[in-house]
């Protein structure tokens, strides 16, 4: 998600719905390369704990 | 009376027209001196204010519109948001806001409608009436540092 710069409430209500999914068919689901500012708003609703998300150092691959 | 600065937009209530606004607001808190993170804030707080102005106001009317207000203060930034149409319940939308919980199971995650809550965690103040269609009043303040080095005297085009 490295090229993401923008997200609001929309967006993260498309990654509750692929997570749901992804419960359904037991597969997972890997958010990776966050930009700090997209990563707040996981932080703020409370997803990161919920989502797996792999945080890296910004500005590394 | 405290002075300010008064600048208004009138979009219609659709969603190709938030991006305007967005921009809009960028440009003013730039302006005003907000910080990088200040401004990317204000974007998504004033983003869900008008989609949620614009998508439950008028489902039925594709006609409406939606009216930003920016108040310019020396140390903070107001924006309100107007929707004259039909309005949404706020019990209900209050109700159905607040972050997520780790006991909550896969099936009760909702997929939207915490647009407010997402508005109030990132504004400083954030009031909504609701009499005639609603009003979302939302402040910004500025952090000190930053009136001092964005003086009004100074022009945003030197």
């Amino acid at each position: 998600m490295e090229q993401v710069n923008y997200l609001d409430s929309t967006g993260l209500g498309v990654f509750i719905a692929a997570l749901k999914s992804t419960k359904e068919y037991h597969s997972e689901m890997r958010l990776e390369g966050l930009q700090s500012r997209v990563q707040r708003l996981f932080e703020i609703t409370g997803l990161n704990s919920i989502m797996n998300i792999e945080s890296t150092v910004q500005g590394g691959k | 009376m405290e002075h300010f600065d008064f600048i208004e937009i009138k979009i219609p209530a659709k969603a190709e027209y938030v991006g305007v606004v967005r921009l809009t607001a960028s440009g003013i808190a730039n302006r005003m001196g907000f910080n990088y993170e200040d401004i990317e804030d204000l974007k998504v707080a004033i983003s869900e204010a008008i989609s949620n102005a614009a998508e439950h106001a008028y489902q039925k009317d594709e006609s409406g519109e939606v009216t930003v207000g920016f108040c310019l203060y020396q140390d903070r930034l107001e924006v309100m948001v107007a929707d004259r149409g039909e309005s949404f319940d706020l019990k209900e939308v209050r109700n159905n806001i607040g972050p997520y919980k780790n006991d909550k199971s896969i099936e009760d995650l909702r997929e939207g409608g915490f647009g407010l809550f997402l508005i109030e965690a990132l504004m400083d103040k954030v009031e909504i009436k609701n009499d005639y269609g609603v009003i979302v009043l939302m402040t910004k303040y500025l952090h000190e540092n930053e009136v001092d080095i964005n003086d009004d005297k100074i022009s945003t085009t030197q």
